[in-house]
């Protein structure tokens, strides 16, 4: 978890903000002004609880967002200094899957069922590199070798529906990693697995990843396992990203009521209470966002201008930046809640 | 352990499903989802059982309320043996026991208003007057902690976790005894998770309630849990208190179990033991100890013998091989705990 040694950009997403046109005519305010920075070799963790636009921001970036009814509404995506978001769709399936690819929460529905292991695979490898099959089937049962996939010469001949969970998660990554992208995206990809596995695929990711020297944007709602795999970590909470901090400072001084919140309400190995602190009330669904600040209807430190007036994002050190109105322009903590937030 | 009363005796508890043929020639195959578990569950306790899916923890819960007819072993209530409960017998057995669900999207009627699904186990089991049953459906949402007008309204007006707390109000409805709760919280984001679990804890305390708490996730289960049973392949490899289990565990399955939940420190880096592979299938399982395949203390005798579970300590019972006295492990793992 060291600090990477480039500090190229890599992405940048700019006052992103996506909409969705709902059925009944509303409009959903999904992801609201989101900037985030990804550099070169570096894993950084997008949190969020369901619902937050953590899932919808990745696919914005992949450009694989259902549009109608969805709208970008602003902002940009640039991938090493390229607007991707004025790609024409022929353009973009030039960088999907090879400069940036992505491993999706269900390795039982991302894989066709129809076609084996070293035919999805080889598709692959020959639309982005130009090599013949007989290469193509090659790199392919290397990468399946790369992956851990002990009888590679077998499994690359069968199909995704005779391999177990962890087996598929494992093939899924070889293919994400077949044309060595520069990001990766990894939306929630060990949710739908037990624990044992998880740890050997979140081992797996990090170790492909400084193979192929990637970057890694990992979406997941758990953040135990973003402590063990992530450099930096944003919080979402409800379309805006609320915190953002190198990860031992997020975990150690976390300064947004709701990551200290969330923090808090993780059932932990570690220590024993009798009951567990909880936030109260729900996410506020995205087609009827409060006022204001979007936690303040369950922020216990809210301020009777929360509920009006939409907090900006504020600097606490350099490379921590918090939304929220305890804090003041410099970054401090504001005057008047110190007490109170000190006293929590 | 001190004395307490056993609501539920579990032995020798087994269910096998058959597997079916392609063609006459091949062999009969069965899978042994729960295969041989004792256990037995003490009145007002939690017990929380852990295993991984396709360890067969599901079906041992639906074993118990007889969903599913076990293939041998005996469950008993209150020392009545249930297996050739019939008709009303069973069903005044069902009253009181009743269960929660994982899925709160799924596990309620989309057509019924929430009034009339907390309701109906009461049509069925209770004889109450239409107004009684209105009078008991208020005072369950309010016991959950939501709002009286939420009955007039359909499944899909509310949240995940408000949906899980109509669950768990229509599973109180008849004053159940024993509720088995099967991944309650599985499907619920971390800050909605922590209240339904506090309304379980609290539920608890207020009606006496025993339950059985079937989960994957290990952090939650030490939570509610006052004993905790792993189970693997069907089998329990190690059952103990909580605390015992959590400080010290004993099987290797369960040491990596735990060491493989991710966790928040920064500071020493944790001793972790990485498991190869993934569980083996139910249809095959290994012969001899379940976990061989994957056990980093394997022995010869563990690909022959089926190790039985025995007291360790006065807290902790363990199937494995390591803890037998005759092992040459032995003395070396006494010292080194």
């Amino acid at each position: 978890m060291e600090q990477p040694k480039e500090k190229d950009v890599l992405l940048e997403v700019n006052h992103l903000s996506i909409k969705f046109h709902l059925k009944n005519g509303k409009e959903a305010k999904v992801v609201e002004d989101v900037n985030f920075t990804i550099h070169k070799g570096e894993t950084v963790a997008l949190v969020g609880e369901s619902g937050s636009g953590k899932s919808i921001t990745s696919l914005a970036i992949m450009r694989l967002l259902p549009i109608p009814p969805g709208e970008i509404t602003s902002g940009s995506i640039t991938l090493n200094g390229k607007n991707l978001l004025t790609y024409k769709n022929k353009e973009m399936s030039r960088i999907r899957g090879n400069e940036i690819s992505m491993i999706f929460q269900e390795p039982m529905t991302s894989l066709d069922p129809v076609f084996t292991i070293g035919n999805q695979m080889i598709e692959g490898i020959r639309r982005h590199q130009r090599v013949s099959k007989k290469e193509a089937w090659n790199k392919a049962l290397q990468l399946l070798k790369e992956v851990g996939i002990a009888n590679a010469e077998k499994v690359i001949a069968e199909y995704p529906h005779q391999l177990s969970g962890g087996m598929r998660q494992r093939v899924m990554i070889a293919i994400a990693m077949s044309n060595n992208p520069q990001l990766l995206i990894a939306d929630e990809p060990t949710t739908a697995l037990d624990v044992t596995v998880q740890a050997q695929i979140l081992k797996l990711m990090l170790k492909m990843k400084e193979e192929h020297r990637s970057a890694i944007l990992f979406i997941t709602h758990d953040m135990s396992v973003v402590a063990e795999t992530a450099d930096r970590v944003m919080v979402m909470y409800a379309g805006q990203i609320v915190e953002e901090a190198p990860v031992r400072e997020l975990f150690l001084n976390p300064q947004h009521p709701y990551t200290t919140a969330l923090l808090k309400t993780m059932p932990s190995l570690e220590t024993d209470v009798k009951r567990l602190p909880s936030i109260p009330g729900t996410v506020p669904p995205a087609y009827a966002l409060p006022d204001g600040c979007r936690f303040a209807p369950r922020c216990p430190h809210a301020l009777a201008h929360c509920h009006q007036e939409q907090p900006a994002v504020h600097h606490i050190q350099e490379a921590h930046k918090v939304r929220c109105h305890l804090f003041t322009e410099k970054g401090e903590l504001a005057h008047d809640r110190e007490r109170s937030f000190a006293g929590n | 352990m001190t004395e307490k009363e056993v609501l539920l005796e579990i032995n020798h508890l087994k269910a096998y499903f058959p597997v079916k043929r392609k063609s006459m020639k091949e062999e009969k195959k069965v899978i042994k989802a729960v295969d041989d578990i004792s256990i037995e569950i003490y009145r007002g306790e939690t017990l929380g059982i852990v295993g991984e899916s396709g360890s067969g923890k599901s079906t041992f819960g639906r074993t118990i309320l007889k969903l599913v007819e076990p293939t041998a072993g005996e469950v008993l209530y209150k020392g009545q043996p249930i297996q050739h409960l019939k008709g009303n017998k069973l069903q005044s057995y069902r009253n009181q026991m009743q269960m929660i669900f994982q899925d709160p999207f799924a596990s309620l009627n989309p057509r019924m208003r929430i009034g009339s699904i907390i309701e109906e186990p009461m049509k069925l089991q209770l004889t109450l007057t239409k107004e009684q049953r209105k009078e008991r459906v208020k005072e369950l949402l309010q016991k959950v902690g939501l709002p009286e007008d939420a009955m007039h309204k359909f499944p899909h007006e509310f949240s995940g976790g408000q949906r899980q707390r109509i669950g768990i109000a229509r599973a109180l409805a008849i004053h159940p005894e024993f509720i088995i709760a099967d991944e309650p919280v599985s499907a619920l984001d971390v800050s909605v998770q922590s209240q339904v679990l506090n309304l379980m804890m609290d539920l608890q305390d207020e009606f006496q309630l025993t339950y059985l708490f079937i989960s994957h996730d290990l952090s939650v289960v030490k939570h509610i849990s006052d004993r905790v049973a792993v189970l693997y392949l069907g089998r329990v490899v190690e059952i103990g208190t909580k605390k015992e289990l959590y400080a010290n565990p004993l099987h290797p399955y369960t040491q990596a179990l735990l060491s493989a939940i991710p966790v928040v420190n920064f500071d020493e880096p944790k001793q972790e033991i990485l498991l190869q592979g993934e569980l083996p299938s139910p249809m095959n399982p290994p012969v001899g100890c379940v976990f061989h395949t994957r056990c980093p203390h394997v022995m010869e005798r563990c690909h022959q013998e089926r190790p039985k579970l025995h007291n360790e300590n006065d807290h902790q019972r363990v199937a494995c091989f390591l803890y037998d006295e005759k092992s040459e492990n032995y003395n070396y793992l006494k010292s080194e705990v």
